[in-house]
């Protein structure tokens, strides 16, 4: 009988020595070292939705287990979680527009002026959320999660070339969008930062200057 | 502003803070952890059962709308713990307890009589590999089969037992592998014949048979003590093939098949089961037989996490997924178990007679059992060696086994034969000669 043969199993007592080959020693490393990183991503993936924060990272680690075979070796292995989480989180927030409708709210949101010219967590969540799902990924793996723009690009599976250019271009509207509403201490609730169809066209302008 | 202002200024926007409250030691780590174990335990890495969810409260949930009974005992003993968040072996023990109480209330089971046998059916799922002997290519060994059978077990109260099973559904996990299990020359995984013989046959417990269950304690601490140190008196608990926790004793009482179990029996089992540590409350669960129940996990023994789901209102075994049983492994239809994905009892065991087992079964059905408890200090070696020397004479394809009393050093031993006309006096003579035994018994099939 292969009961004890052929099958990777995950112990269920922390008595084994978390290092070496062992498939199972292997898995609990990897989430103890990893857990901080990949549950901060999911929960800013899916911000302000709580509620599949759980789900989505018990499913990253599921997923890690099955192909524990692949798994490539540490460093790199945290940047294949990362990877991993992206697709579960597309998967999660697919078919749902909970997050456009939050953004929605917020931007409704009548700004309550503090006297400060600085932005505010609205503005900048605001002005995020109307950059484009591509650049808006690259900025907060970069800025959020503190990857480099290579592992940034190893997440994304493109060229770094191509993280540059989105986080360039990132910066640039979040610059030009937060001025604004900076200048404008209402803003936010005049339109300062863009709505989506008019953020469209202006970084459709941009992108052809 | 520079990239940098744009940077920080995102950066002071992060959902998630500067610093995270939630580490790898928090309890949002442990409650992941544990999803994300009890879902990894053996045979998921194929076919992984449904994720559970949860809700606000780590493993307190309740997941399940519309499952008005389980929620409503589940709510009701979550309402009695004085706060919300408590371990959840806390609230394991709490519903645990309030399952025993239901469990007590059972109208208790028909006693057997000589010629009527106890008839349970179940449905397993279980994850198979070609068992091979020498070289296996690369395909071989990468061949498996989650193997679906609905299966029917008779048992008597002589340690026989019956098998009828019914493959349902064979999935390999690639068409290669397939062609592999076929070209090896192993059998595929398919319904076999009917099959009869005698539980208990091995004294280290493996093999297959009821598990008789009429000296245990109903008294929960000297249950759980039994179930802890493995001095139950049944040898599949105390002497298995491989090493049980006492969650994963449990379990294995639960599954069954059992003789001489009493409703007091299954309460002190579930009040020994909430005094075990480690056993975590996962909520409502739905079977795969669409019955819904209480969902407890625990710590089966050797990396092996059991999850179990009871029935609210009787506290009996719905489903066990992944557990560790031996009992039942030698009887299905494949020789390379790798592991058991679920096992849902399928019904209430009902009590027959010897004519309602099915007409398959004919030839194969004992005749007639000779039954006696060996003097102390007879080794089961020399018994061994007796029946070696006289089974041969018996006519009827006669067999034997042997299983442990409560008494040290004394064996309960059989003969079964299945002659159409069986001489039970002769064998009954071969017994008293033998000088080993005392306490002859015997039955007619």
């Amino acid at each position: 009988m292969r009961a004890d043969g052929g099958e990777h199993w995950i112990s269920g007592s922390d008595s084994s020595h978390d290092s070496g080959d062992d498939p199972s020693s292997r898995f609990r490393t990897l989430y103890r070292s990893t857990f901080n990183d990949i549950h901060a991503y999911a929960i800013r993936a899916l911000s302000p939705d709580q509620s599949e924060i759980d789900d989505v990272v018990a499913e990253v680690y599921l997923v890690a287990w099955r192909r524990i075979d692949e798994l490539p070796r540490s460093p790199q292995d945290r940047l294949w979680l990362f990877g991993v989480a992206r697709n579960v989180v597309r998967n999660t927030k697919r078919g749902t527009n909970r997050r456009l409708l939050l953004v929605h709210r917020i931007h409704r949101q009548p700004r309550v002026p503090d006297g400060s010219s600085e932005p505010t967590d609205v503005d900048v969540t605001a002005a995020l959320a109307r950059l484009s799902p591509n650049e808006r990924e690259v900025m907060q793996l970069v800025v959020w999660d503190e990857l480099s723009v290579a592992e940034t690009a190893e997440v994304l599976r493109c060229s770094v070339n191509v993280v540059q250019v989105r986080l360039h271009r990132a910066r640039r509207r979040l610059k030009r969008w937060l001025r604004a509403a900076s200048w404008d201490p209402d803003g936010v609730a005049a339109g300062a930062v863009p709505t989506g169809e008019v953020a469209a066209r202006e970084m459709e302008a941009e992108d052809r200057q | 502003m520079i990239a940098d202002d744009i940077d920080n200024l995102v950066k002071r926007a992060d959902p998630v803070g500067p610093t995270s409250l939630v580490g790898p030691d928090s309890p949002e780590a442990d409650g992941i952890w544990e999803r994300v174990l009890a879902a990894t335990s053996p045979g998921a890495g194929v076919l992984p059962l449904p994720r559970p969810r949860s809700g606000q409260a780590r493993r307190l949930t309740l997941p399940a709308l519309g499952v008005g009974v389980v929620a409503a005992v589940v709510i009701l003993v979550l309402q009695l713990l004085p706060t919300p968040v408590l371990p959840a072996s806390s609230a394991s023990a709490a519903v645990l307890r309030h399952l025993a109480e239901r469990a007590a209330a059972v109208e208790p089971a028909a006693m057997l009589n000589g010629d009527q046998w106890l008839q349970s059916e179940f449905r397993v799922s279980y994850l198979a590999a070609p068992s091979h002997e020498g070289p296996e290519s690369a395909a071989l060994q990468a061949a498996r089969a989650v193997v679906e059978v609905d299966a029917e077990v008779w048992a008597n109260d002589l340690s026989q037992y019956c098998v009828r099973q019914v493959v349902t559904s064979v999935a390999y996990n690639s068409p290669a592998s397939r062609q592999a299990w076929l070209s090896s020359g192993i059998g595929l995984p398919s319904t076999p014949q009917p099959e009869c013989g005698s539980g208990s046959l091995r004294a280290d417990g493996q093999g297959i048979g009821t598990l008789d269950v009429a000296r245990l304690p109903t008294d929960p601490v000297a249950l759980a003590k039994a179930l802890e140190t493995g001095t139950t008196g049944i040898a599949a608990l105390d002497k298995p093939p491989r090493s049980l926790t006492p969650f994963g004793r449990a379990v294995m009482l639960l599954v069954g098949p059992t003789l001489g179990a009493t409703p007091a029996l299954w309460s002190a089992l579930l009040r020994a089961m909430a005094t075990m540590p480690g056993v975590a409350l996962l909520g409502a669960e739905t079977t795969h037989s669409g019955a819904t129940g209480v969902a407890l996990a625990g710590a089966a023994g050797q990396g092996h996490r059991t999850t179990i789901i009871l029935s609210p209102s009787t506290g009996a075994l719905l489903e066990a997924r992944k557990p560790v049983v031996f009992q039942l492994l030698a009887t299905l239809p494949t020789t390379g178990v790798v592991a058991i994905q679920w096992l849902d009892a399928a019904g209430i065991p009902q009590v027959v007679d010897s004519g309602m087992l099915p007409s398959s079964l004919a030839g194969q059905v004992p005749t007639g059992i000779v039954s006696a408890v060996t003097k102390p200090g007879v080794p089961l070696s020399r018994w061994d060696a007796w029946l070696r020397s006289v089974l041969p004479e018996l006519p009827g394809n006669a067999s034997a086994g042997a299983g442990i009393t409560g008494t040290p050093g004394v064996y309960s031993v059989s003969v079964i034969t299945h002659a159409p006309d069986p001489d039970l006096a002769l064998i009954m003579r071969l017994f008293r000669g033998s000088g080993l035994v005392h306490g002859i018994r015997s039955a007619l099939g």
